[in-house]
């Protein structure tokens, strides 16, 4: 794995994909790859050097174990981020302290109040554990970090990858339905200052997509393949064998390197229904289900979750607790858990709150 | 925002047949855009499963994957009980979504039902599609059907 990432770095700096050509390397964005090990107690430390300039910094660390973040230290030493004030709250920031995978991302800030940036060396730590969470000493870990130079926070560049799994760019309807929902998914990002720019691309990898859980190369191997500072987006036509899902995202923040789940993974034949074609209500879900995704990879959680129980962290998005207030306060919302439909219409989810919006920008790939 | 779902709710009555309690209950279920309920949990809501989920497939268009997830559920857990259902989408124009699907679970259907399904799709409007797909089939007695 340690091998292999290294690899995917390499080739991701000479972008050997040929493409139609819409994207362009930005020096905004410096990435640095190196590796280290847990310590005995199996803590791997990561510093991240801050200079003026910088407005964010994103860490994705790869193990073949299993990876989390525990604290972060801001550079004069003050504890800023601990995992137990968030493991079992009921409000979300970063899914960096949730064992999921043996890759775990940071990216920071989050929130206005967690910016700006202190210039100095910020360090992190992450755990290392085993399958039964045991924390494992000396193991080593890839580890990346990118930081974002951007002059102005209020507009950004997302750069995305779209890569037609194999067989779905023979698909007329398939390209077709897919090129218009990024067509709503640019409108709906440009209302906050976000400009999508995209790219397309055909891959080797199966139209049967897997999870983006890190249990295969595939989406690796599928993102190796370009810039360390795009977002991947993989259409397939079924995600791990079904279609009960239309779309996943490969993490909350997901990294912009090469790693186990360096994508955001789509269904376009979940996206279209059984008559396997595009209507316009089609599109316009498809294009909101598509930024409403790669929020999440941006680092947004649903402002409430199904339930009523747990929350975003961010200080905008109401705190309601019962289906008529949430619906009625946050439907809209383009990341509400689920739209807000008839059985043959659905209230357009493409208001986005400043806080959301904030938060994207801060997101290390947003340039 | 509520005046305007009360709009949609009015243009979507006059539009669409009611649902029944039960429908509109596997609908809310199968509406969240992520850790959709399992096909048991589905087909523990209604005394009816074959005939609420295929009035979702048939009616509920949005969002799109509502009715393929009702779809998918009607295959894996009750594809004999859905056969004829299945059958006559299959044979009709407007289900290419439904008849990838079909290509898709063949493997993990009953020999039976899929090839009974295989014949109705390969006489249907997405032959050639259904063909080609039919022809990857890991069982041979799918695959000699597409051949024939």
């Amino acid at each position: 794995m340690v091998l292999m990432a290294a690899t995917f770095f390499l080739i991701g700096c000479d972008d050997p994909y040929e493409g139609d050509g819409d994207l362009t390397e930005t020096d905004m964005l410096t990435t640095t790859t190196t590796s280290g090990s847990s310590d005995d107690n199996g803590i791997l430390t990561v510093e991240v050097d801050v200079t003026d300039g910088v407005d964010s910094f994103l860490i994705t660390t790869v193990t073949d174990w299993w990876i989390a973040m525990e604290a972060l230290y801001d550079p004069d030493g003050n504890l800023v981020l601990w995992w137990e004030d968030w493991y079992e709250s009921e409000y979300s920031l970063t899914n960096a302290f949730f064992i999921e995978s043996g890759d775990s991302e940071l990216n920071w800030p989050i929130r206005e109040d967690d910016g700006p940036l202190q210039t100095g060396t910020w360090v992190a730590e992450f755990a290392i554990t085993d399958n039964d969470t045991n924390y494992v000493g000396s193991f080593p870990a890839d580890i990346t970090v990118q930081t974002k130079d951007d002059p102005n926070l209020n507009d950004g560049i997302i750069r995305a990858r779209i890569v037609y799994a194999s067989g779905v760019q023979r698909d007329d309807e398939a390209t077709a339905g897919t090129e218009a929902g990024v067509e709503r998914w640019r409108e709906i990002w440009a209302t906050e200052g976000l400009e999508l720019q995209v790219d397309y691309a055909s891959g080797d990898i199966n139209a049967n997509l897997p999870w983006p859980d890190g249990l295969t190369s595939d989406i690796a191997d599928e993102s190796a393949n370009f810039w360390d500072s795009d977002v991947t987006v993989i259409i397939g036509e079924e995600i791990d064998g079904s279609q009960d899902y239309y779309g996943v995202s490969g993490g909350i923040p997901g990294t912009l390197i090469a790693g186990p789940r360096s994508a955001v993974v789509l269904s376009w034949l979940a996206n279209a229904g059984g008559d396997g074609t595009f209507d316009d209500e089609d599109i316009r879900l498809y294009g909101e289900t598509l930024a409403h995704e790669v929020g999440h990879y941006m680092g947004l959680y649903h402002p409430v979750e199904d339930g009523w129980e747990y929350w975003d962290a961010l200080g905008d998005t109401v705190e309601c607790s019962n289906t008529e207030d949430c619906e009625g306060q946050l439907g809209d919302n383009l990341m509400f858990p689920y739209p807000v439909c008839t059985f043959t219409e659905c209230v357009p989810a493409d208001q986005i709150s400043a806080d959301q919006a904030g938060a994207s920008h801060r997101y290390t790939g947003a340039l | 925002m509520i005046t305007t779902l009360l709009l949609m709710s009015g243009v979507a009555t006059a539009a669409t047949p009611t649902p029944t309690p039960t429908q509109q209950a596997l609908y809310d279920a199968l509406v969240v855009r992520h850790d959709p309920p399992s096909c048991d949990s589905l087909t523990a809501m209604t005394p009816d499963p074959v005939t609420d989920l295929a009035w979702l497939v048939d009616h509920a268009t949005a969002p799109a994957w509502v009715g393929m997830r009702a779809a998918q559920c009607l295959l894996t857990s009750h594809a004999r009980a859905s056969q004829a259902t299945f059958e006559g989408w299959l044979a009709t124009e407007g289900h290419r979504g439904l008849a990838i699907l079909f290509t898709q679970q063949v493997d993990q259907l009953p020999l039976d039902v899929a090839q009974a399904l295989s014949r109705s799709a390969l006489a249907g409007p997405d032959r050639a599609e259904v063909e080609r797909r039919l022809l990857d089939s890991d069982v041979p007695g799918i695959r000699e059907l597409a051949t024939e």
